[in-house]
């Protein structure tokens, strides 16, 4: 398949080497006109966290995140760190009771005294994501783009070079031309909680692939690439600001907690990576609580619903 | 500090289909929790009997609220349907069929139809790797499987049925499960000082008041529009049909299991296959067609003897501005309408009792139930709007002024730039809500003769020669389980009677 020719990556670490390995797996046959320029600014300390849909990501370009695991260090977890009290699983169940959501039963339990928590309620489900320390997760994403061909450059404005994937904030000049792209988490205006980073970044590279042009860029995939990104931008900012690292505004953030807050229900928005139970978890540790339920809870009384929570203990102790 | 009013009394006026699934779902879902529901009608004006043909997610309604299929499918006079049969829409003499399932099965997160793509010269029709148009393009069917790994678990069925008959089998549901019926026509909409809707004065004298209004009077929109003057959103410039005439006639040929839209002069024409007759309509534009040719047109193309005299339907494509308005929701027509192309109507009427229950507003005022509902409700038309406007747009056709205005037609800007990105590399812009989903654009594309220039990149990782053999065998396997099928019309008399047994209504 024809491919745009040479594609410049500008960015650092983590950001820059896996779109390297992305586009060297999926976009070009010719992996040597895939160029780093390695800005190799000094790296933030925390972990990154990949959520485990990223695993067909990984496997695809060659990286098996358990080879990260630093001595008895496992890295591999089943649930992400909201805050410093708070790890959200990634997988639960929240069984209905004919068709009635769990989160609407536990609110009706909570107006006649019910007093755990609503994750004591959750079926666990088995699946793990991975908190990856940057520097060696970067480490073994340069090693595999090397080994697939990519090549490095010294200085960005020596080369000439089609397409500009740009995962840095320093790179302004270059904005505002039609031939770059930005993908990761430095190029936002804002900051991003830590443990969603990743995730941006890889819907960003999935976009990118999709709307690869067969031959070059023209205004409809890159206003479809932009699109795709602001799409996914609501639900990771309103996200963070839930769990206190954002302060920028999402139109839909007041209303995502008052609906919450009245109906005890979890609005439906596009391209939202959370299951219901991370954003219930997260507007609970901030203070939000449901104050309504749904009606059709009414059809059972105090003991059907006591009963039915205390069957959901019992099955996640079996599960434990 | 006052309490809120709790909402207790449901008062729905219209006894349609909207107004009756309105009650029945409501009944059935929220009845014995202290709700107190009455519907309003009048024998005295008729009613519409939108879509004899549906959508899969009739038979979630019906399931959800107890109603039993073979039951509701011999009051109704109810045939299966896998999918609509197109025919001359892309050009003259094309024919395809959007189904209710998938095409093939994805590898690895790549869509089907970008293997198809690449392997198109020895793959051949993308048709053949669909079980439900293999099996309707045959007349077979049988219930899909449970078993998620059988081919035959990869489509689902809708019905085509006598809509004017389901009312009624929905009224005795209802009623007996407690919703009041009041026979009688409003001539009086009384409103309170803060704009919501109090009561309504029956030509009779009688006054009935309520707590949360809904709006099941059709077109009209009678407590919607006449009364609280929401406003509609017009989208004729894009979807210019705005009459109908239909007839029913009888038989003939096999009972077919899809529903078949031709495109004629000035729109389009609907076939669809009851037990008992054929329902026929002719969808058109009166800035291309008078009602007398449209209504000739339509009765010399009649496959069998007419059964009634042909009916006008006059209809304006869009929607209300706020669908809930107040203390009042509009369900059916009198929220809007996208014309009866890719049968949506029922689905949006289901829709909107969906999202009502989701968001029932425990006490007046629900400012925020009622944003939620309408941005909701919102999505649910735009996204069927551009599927819609595709099935015009994507043509060659130039030989009636009607086509040639439709194949220039300037689009809606979401909707150009999913066509420039199909044509490009196949990529279809998904979406994780609203209702048609990746299979039914492909459907319509390449139905309608856009091919994409290109595919995804990600299917270059495949092996060549095996998936070119894996595609022979999935072709070969979904035929099998098509012919393994009994005919449509033999499944239908060994499984629903013909003569239903219905109580009369009292």
């Amino acid at each position: 398949m024809t491919v745009t020719g040479k594609v410049g990556i500008i960015g650092n670490g983590v950001e820059a080497w896996l779109s390297a390995c992305v586009l060297a797996r999926f976009i070009s046959n010719r992996p040597q006109d895939v160029i780093v320029f390695d800005e190799q600014k000094p790296d933030d300390a925390t972990p990154l966290t990949a959520r485990p849909d990223m695993s067909r990501l990984h496997a695809a370009v060659g990286l098996e995140p358990e080879t990260l695991l630093s001595d008895g260090q496992p890295v591999s977890h089943a649930a992400w760190e909201a805050t410093s009290g708070l790890r959200i699983p990634y997988g639960a169940r929240l069984i209905a009771l004919n068709d009635i959501p769990l989160s609407q039963i536990w609110a009706r339990a909570r107006t006649f005294g019910e007093n755990r928590p609503l994750n004591d309620f959750l079926q666990p489900v088995q699946t793990h994501g991975y908190e990856l320390p940057r520097q060696a997760y970067a480490a073994a994403l340069e090693s595999i783009a090397h080994r697939a061909g990519v090549s490095t450059g010294e200085s960005a404005g020596d080369v000439d070079v089609d397409v500009w994937i740009v995962a840095s904030s320093g790179e302004d000049e270059l904005f505002g031309r039609s031939n770059v792209l930005s993908v990761g988490w430095s190029s936002l205006p804002h900051s991003l909680h830590p443990a969603l980073q990743l995730h941006l970044l890889h819907k960003h590279l999935m976009a990118l692939i999709k709307v690869w042009p067969c031959e070059s860029f023209s205004g409809v995939e890159i206003s479809e690439f932009e699109r795709q990104k602001a799409e996914l931008m609501p639900c990771l900012i309103d996200m963070s600001k839930l769990l206190g690292n954002d302060t920028s505004y999402s139109d839909i953030y007041q209303h995502r907690i008052d609906v919450w807050s009245v109906t005890g229900r979890i609005i439906r928005v596009e391209k939202d990576p959370f299951q219901p139970h991370e954003w219930m978890l997260a507007l609970l540790s901030g203070d939000h609580e449901p104050e309504a339920f749904d009606r059709r809870v009414l059809h059972y009384d105090n003991e059907d619903i006591q009963a039915f929570l205390n069957e959901q203990v019992a099955k996640r102790a079996i599960h434990a | 500090m006052t309490q809120a009013k709790e909402t207790q009394r449901i008062v729905i006026v219209g006894g349609g289909t909207a107004g009756w699934m309105t009650a029945a779902g409501l009944a059935s879902l929220l009845g014995d929790t202290g709700l107190d529901i009455t519907l309003v009608e009048s024998e005295a004006i008729g009613i519409v009997g939108v879509g004899e043909a549906t959508l899969p997610h009739l038979k979630f309604f019906n399931d959800t609220i107890g109603v039993d299929e073979r039951t509701f499918m011999a009051a109704t006079h109810a045939t299966i349907k896998l999918g609509i049969e197109f025919a001359d829409w892309g050009k003259k003499g094309d024919s395809y069929i959007h189904p209710f399932g998938d095409y093939g099965i994805p590898n690895d997160g790549v869509g089907f139809h970008q293997i198809w793509r690449k392997f198109k010269d020895q793959a051949g029709r993308i048709c053949d790797y669909s079980l439900p148009v293999v099996a309707a393009e045959q007349g077979r069917f049988e219930p899909p499987s449970m078993t998620t790994s059988s081919v035959k678990s990869t489509y689902r069925y809708a019905y085509q049925f006598d809509a004017t008959a389901y009312a009624p089998f929905l009224r005795r549901h209802a009623e007996t499960r407690g919703v009041k019926r009041i026979e009688g026509r409003v001539v009086e909409v009384s409103q309170a000082q803060d704009g919501n809707i109090q009561s309504l004065r029956l030509e009779d004298g009688r006054v009935i008041a309520g707590d949360l209004f809904i709006d099941c009077t059709g077109f009209i929109g009678l407590l919607i529009e006449k009364t609280l003057k929401t406003g509609y959103d017009e989208w004729t410039e894009w979807l210019p049909c705005d009459r109908a005439v239909a007839v029913p006639c009888e038989h003939a040929g096999p009972l077919l299991p899809h529903t078949r839209a031709t495109a004629r002069e000035a729109g389009w024409q609907w076939r669809i296959p009851l037990r008992h007759r054929t329902g026929n309509g002719y969808v058109y534009a009166s800035a291309f067609e008078t009602d007398q040719n449209a209504e000739d047109r339509l009765m010399n193309s009649l496959e069998g003897q007419a059964l009634a005299d042909p009916k006008q339907l006059r209809f304006v494509t869009g929607k209300r501005r706020m669908l809930w308005s107040r203390n009042c929701v509009s369900i059916g027509l009198s929220g809007g309408f996208l014309e009866p192309l890719e049968s949506t109507s029922i689905y949006l009427i289901q829709q909107g009792i969906t999202y009502l229950i989701e968001m029932f507003p425990n006490t007046l005022g629900a400012d925020t139930q009622r944003r939620e509902y309408n941005r909701l409700m919102d999505m649910e038309f735009e996204r069927i709007r551009d599927f819609l406007i595709l099935h015009y747009c994507a043509t060659t056709r130039d030989d009636t002024p009607f086509w040639d205005a439709m194949r220039t037609l300037d689009l809606p800007d979401s909707l150009q730039t999913k066509i420039e990105l199909f044509k490009a590399r196949g990529r279809i812009q998904v979406y994780d809500h609203g209702l048609f989903l990746e299979p039914s654009w492909v459907a319509v594309y390449l139905g309608q003769g856009i091919l994409p220039h290109g595919y995804d990149p990600r299917v270059d990782q495949f092996p060549t020669e095996d998936t070119a053999r894996r595609l022979t065998g999935l072709k070969q396997h979904i035929r099998k389980a098509a012919e393994s099928m009994p005919s449509h019309a033999r499944w239908l008399e060994e499984n629903v009677p013909t003569t239903p047994e219905m109580e009369p209504i009292s």
